[in-house]
């Protein structure tokens, strides 16, 4: 059983947990995840390590309240405990030194990219780091990501419409800008990951996504979260979860991503209506 | 009447309409659309979206043309540069804290391929994936005013949202705080449970103290999430259809005596999304309830019926081919001797099916067939016409239209819950200036509604209406209508004051005053009887007062029955092709006395007693199916296109055919199969209910419908005068410290065996049978407290519950409704009225 220390909303669907886990602490890098087993009937759910503490022993957890577990992990309180948490797990992010580095994230991913950009500072990279959302409302951990990056851009979807820059622009606007852009790294939803992909193909940019399929014992033993890259078959959980964005099979990937749907949205309503405190 | 019509012109278009609609109707019936997001027809206007301002030519401003009547010569124009300018800041402002990304992302046209998972997203905003996507109003009128940006900056207002509630959910943070739902939940439903809270920049939608609906008697019936404009209100569990292919159904609901007609919106894959009255000919909030629209889905989604058929062996019961079912079943018909072996059905299954149950019981045993009737409701009131050689009035049953100008006296009827569709017919007519009066010894959740509202102690409401009934006669004997009787009537109460009467029957004499100017105020009343007006030992004078009443005002009765097939079934009892059993304890008697063996039971029954051979024809496996010898799984009302009789006397077709896995489609055929079996002809004419030649009306006609004016004269209450005056005696009809008048009420909740409270998740949240009704003042004299587990002692028997304070009843009774599983309750439910003592649980 692992402790919740603290529980909070940190934009819409955006949950953090900050958990007791020092041993994890202890020995996470960036870009790795831990397993969260919420309660004694709950699934393995792979979430990023968005942060830790070695010395008070905890780590945070950011995750997007979606499906079934993730609900009930947004329910937690302080002071409650979850089922079980094992990690860290996956490959760290290879973090070293390149020049300059652009990391786009947009929901989770925010928070998740925070560990990757601390990294790259420390190790002497300039730091970039694009903030995709639909608004600034959605926009968190701001001030934390601004101490750990050089530039801190956002691309908002409301701007769009007000005539702000959109992705696209900005990314080709940085790369003009800034010849020594040399690596991007994403993290976020599919779909981000796939859209910043294929902007950076065309402008050549070594592109790292972190994916996110479905998993579920996150060792490597069960397959669930095999992915193709390069038309070879990785597994997300001990060969990821970064790989290289230009060489992923993205209509495999969305399609087995979306596999389990209908029974996750049946098993997400009967939960609705039973859980009512 | 002749109807009155106005002429007006709008956007220079010759426009007639009814007199009295909002223009805003005027140029909808035109085809002249107005955008509008609080206004929908039914709804009366609030004018608080401002969308639908309009120029009207000597008007000093714009006009909201929802809340400003048509008139002759009125000059409108709907549209111009300033309007369309106005509307879009309007719309701007709406936007400024509604969540918009779905007007005008970008990306929208390849999130439905790729960001599919985000449909179960916690809070879902402003995206293709909210709920409502592609069916919002917001949406919709966005797209006609052509909206490129929106100017102000987003105010993300992270509120709360509901999540305490079974299947209703809120999210304020989508709100546009149009007040439809406001609107519906009290002036459609009457309901009365979500208001505007707060002021300013904090308003929002809430209930009284912001608690749960669960704990603001809100009845679930779901019209807040048909009227909601945007994903504010949505069905919990139901998420966006990210363009897939969907197919709508209708179907008729055979889940109470209302027969509503709901829409089913079904996936591809053949899996139902969505449940919800029909919008056909009447907005959907106009009908359904809680059972059909939340209930129902979930049965299919999680317990689907129709399951194998079951064989009792030494191992218990085995799955079986339901050849193999009934060949064992004919084997045990065959060696059976007719005598000792009973059929008795429940009401649940279609008419045709019915027919062949009885037919088939009526050829093998010479026993009678029973049907199982415990309200003994409409059967009880033919016997009394017969025993009295009088008809009532019943033509506000047989007219096509429910009782449309005049006033209505409900009496032990809880509307709500036994008959919705009437309810919101007489609430639409409440709202036009009807009056209510309800008088209801137990609970009632229409009496908030009422003009005046009756509460005499149970069992004495023929007390009540003979006070009335006599104050009439003391202040204005001139006023009543004359026949035979009227003296010896007046001669027989004579003996008595007013004051007696009321205070026997346990109200004031203020009240009864009161009923009586409002009765005399107004004309064309309806008395609406519920089942439970004649589920107690005085059943008769209750029926005697009313006859007298009734008469005496030229008013109508309308007789409630909850059930489907009840008015059909109720016919053939009193044909005397089906005998009534109103409890089950006779029959056990004879079980245990080894006058019957076996015991074919089609549908359900609260038996406790199991007979040496056990059938259960039923669709769902219920707990009586489980101590069955052998089951037979029946098909079930949406998987079959069948005929039912609703509670207006009407047959209903359901044209709807769920596809049915299960081996046999009917009851029909099971039977045929095992007549084959047992070498007994085809079930004759079963299929032909329905058929061209036997049109609706064969079916209702004979029975209740026809008002052939049988006798009209006044009855004399001879035993009741005795009654009285042994009452007089009592205090409190006699009860001591500690002890209640237990009322226990219908509930519908138990369909064919299938307990929704217990099988469907969440739906005992929202209407928990084990709840027991009492007056806060007896809560804290008895030393209780909300919430608390008790049991009532019923002598021999006690039963269990949670105590649930309600102002709605009156000090020294209870209101129990539970779900008639057994025969105890079975026992209990049809007496109405018991006397019970509130002990605490010790656990």
């Amino acid at each position: 059983m692992t402790r919740v220390l603290l529980s909070e909303r940190l934009v819409p669907n955006i949950f953090r947990l900050v958990i007791e886990a020092p041993e994890i602490a202890r020995s996470a890098r960036p870009g790795q995840f831990v397993m969260v087993i919420p309660d004694e009937k709950g699934e393995r759910v792979p979430i990023n390590l968005a942060d830790w503490d070695r010395d008070r022993g905890t780590i945070d957890l950011v995750f997007m309240n979606l499906g079934l577990s993730t609900r009930k992990l947004a329910r937690f309180k302080p002071g409650d405990s979850l089922q079980a948490v094992s990690g860290p797990l996956g490959r760290p992010a290879e973090t070293g030194r390149s020049g300059h580095v652009l990391l786009v994230g947009g929901c989770y991913g925010l928070a998740g990219l925070y560990p990757l950009a601390r990294e790259f500072k420390k190790m002497g990279n300039r730091v970039t780091f694009l903030a995709e959302a639909r608004d600034e409302n959605y926009i968190f951990w701001e001030e934390k990501a601004r101490k750990v990056s050089d530039n801190y851009w956002k691309a908002l979807r409301a701007d769009c419409f007000a005539s702000g820059e959109e992705l696209e622009e900005i990314i080709k606007r940085l790369k003009n800008n800034s010849p020594d852009l040399s690596r991007v790294v994403v993290m976020g939803c599919s779909y981000l990951l796939y859209v910043v992909s294929t902007i950076t193909r065309e402008l050549n940019l070594k592109t790292m996504v972190n994916l996110n399929p479905i998993m579920v014992d996150g060792t490597g033993m069960c397959g669930a979260c095999r992915v193709s890259v390069n038309g070879q078959t990785y597994f997300a959980c001990v060969d990821g979860p970064e790989f290289d964005g230009h060489a992923v099979d993205w209509p495999e990937y969305f399609n087995r991503r979306r596999a389990f749907l209908r029974q996750e949205e049946l098993s997400l309503a009967l939960f609705l209506n039973r859980m009512l405190d | 009447m002749e109807e009155k019509t106005v002429k007006l012109k709008i956007n220079g278009q010759l426009v007639e309409a009814q007199a009295g609609v909002s223009v805003l109707q005027a140029a909808r019936q035109a085809g002249i659309y107005i955008p509008s997001l609080c206004e929908l027809e039914e709804l009366p206007a609030t004018a608080s979206c401002r969308l639908c301002l309009v120029d009207i030519k000597g008007r000093p401003s714009f006009i909201p043309a929802c809340a400003t009547r048509a008139e002759d010569g009125m000059e409108i124009v709907t549209s111009s540069d300033e309007l369309e300018g106005l509307r879009l800041d309007i719309l701007e402002m709406i936007l400024s804290e509604h969540p918009y990304f779905c007007l005008l992302c970008g990306e929208k046209a390849t999130c439905d391929d790729l960001k599919v998972t985000m449909a179960k997203a916690f809070e879902p905003g402003g995206c293709v994936f909210c709920p409502k996507d592609g069916q919002c109003d917001l949406q919709r009128v966005a797209s006609y005013l052509n909206i490129k940006k929106v100017s102000f900056k987003l105010r993300e207002r992270s509120r709360f949202q509901w999540l305490k509630d079974p299947f209703i959910s809120h999210n304020p943070n989508l709100c546009i705080l149009c007040g439809r739902c406001v609107n519906v939940c009290g002036e459609i439903r009457g309901e009365n449970v979500l208001t505007v809270v707060n002021r300013g920049e904090t308003t929002a939608i809430g209930t009284f103290y912001n608690h749960p609906l669960k704990e603001s008697n809100c009845s679930f019936c779901g019209a807040c999430l048909d009227v909601c404009p945007t994903g504010a209100m949505s069905e919990k569990g139901l998420f966006a259809d990210r363009g897939e292919k969907l197919n709508s159904q209708e179907l008729i609901c055979s889940l109470c005596g209302c027969g509503c007609e709901l829409e089913i919106e079904s996936r591809e894959d053949g899996s139902w999304r969505r449940i919800s009255p029909s919008s056909q000919d009447q907005p959907a909030f106009m009908s359904g309830c809680l059972r059909g629209r939340f209930g129902l889905k979930e049965i299919l989604a999680g317990n689907k019926p129709g399951e194998s058929p079951y064989l009792r062996t030494k191992d218990g019961l085995e799955k079986v081919s339901l050849e193999e079912a009934l060949s064992a079943l004919a084997a045990r018909l065959k060696e059976a001797r007719a005598e000792e072996t009973a059929f008795v059905f429940s009401e649940s299954a279609p008419v045709e099916d019915l027919l062949a149950f009885v037919s088939l019981g009526q050829d093998f045993s010479q026993r009678d067939v029973f049907w199982y009737y415990p309200e003994n409701f409409l059967s009880r009131l033919k016997g009394f016409e017969e025993q009295n050689r009088l008809e009532f009035d019943y033509s506000s049953l047989s007219s096509n239209q429910w009782p449309d100008k005049g006033c209505f006296f409900i009496l032990d009827s809880d509307l709500k819950s036994e008959a919705v569709t009437l309810w919101l017919k007489i609430k639409k007519q409440l709202r036009a200036g009807a009056r209510l009066i309800t008088l209801d010894s137990g609970f009632n959740s229409v009496e908030v509604q009422a003009n005046l509202k009756l509460k005499p102690l149970p069992g004495r409401e023929y007390l009540a209406l003979l006070a009335i009934f006599k104050l009439w006669l003391d202040k204005q004997p001139g006023s009543l209508k004359f026949y035979p009787g009227l003296e010896e009537l007046a001669g027989k109460l004579s003996h008595y004051q007013v004051e007696e009467l009321a205070a026997s029957s346990g109200l004031g004499v203020a009240s009864v005053e009161a009923a009586v100017n409002l009765l005399a105020g107004n004309n064309h009343w309806t008395f609406i009887l519920g089942e439970r007006f004649l589920r107690q030992a005085s059943w008769q004078e209750n029926l005697l007062a009313v006859w007298n009443l009734s008469l005496g005002l030229a008013a109508q009765i309308l007789p409630v029955s909850s059930k489907i097939n009840e008015v059909f079934l109720a016919r053939l009892a009193t044909q005397g092709k089906i005998k009534i059993m109103t409890e089950t304890r006779n029959l056990e008697d004879l079980i245990k006395g080894k006058k019957i063996r076996n015991l074919y039971v089609y549908g359900d029954l609260p038996l406790d007693e199991k007979p040496e051979f056990l059938v259960v024809h039923n669709p769902f496996f219920s707990r009586l199916g489980k101590r069955s010898d052998v089951f037979l799984p029946a098909s079930f009302f949406p998987e079959q296109g069948n005929h039912f009789v609703d509670n207006r006397g009407r047959l209903k077709k359901n044209s709807f055919c769920l596809k049915n896995e299960a081996e046999l489609t009917s009851g029909r055929q099971a039977f045929n199969k095992l007549r084959e079996k047992l070498r007994m002809a085809e079930c004759p004419d079963s299929e032909s209910v329905g058929s061209d030649n036997q049109p609706e009306a064969l079916l209702v006609s004979d029975h209740m419908t026809e008002f052939k004016s049988g006798l009209k004269r006044y009855l004399l209450p001879e035993e009741m005068v005795l009654k009285i005056q042994s009452n007089l005696t009592e205090d409190r009809g006699g009860l001591t410290f500690g002890e209640f008048m237990v009322v226990v009420e219908q509930n519908l909740d138990l369909y064919s065996g299938f307990d929704f409270p217990t099988e469907v998740s969440g739906y005992n949240q929202a209407r928990n049978p084990e709840l027991v009704l009492i007056n806060p003042e007896d809560v804290g004299r008895q030393g209780l407290q909300a919430g608390q587990a008790v049991k009532i002692n019923f002598g021999k028997d006690t039963l269990g519950g949670i105590i649930k304070p309600d102002f709605g009843i009156i000090p020294g009774v209870l209101v129990i409704r539970p779900l008639i599983t057994d025969s105890f309750l079975s026992h209990i439910y049809e007496q109405g009225l018991v006397r019970g003592a509130v002990e605490l649980k010790n656990d």
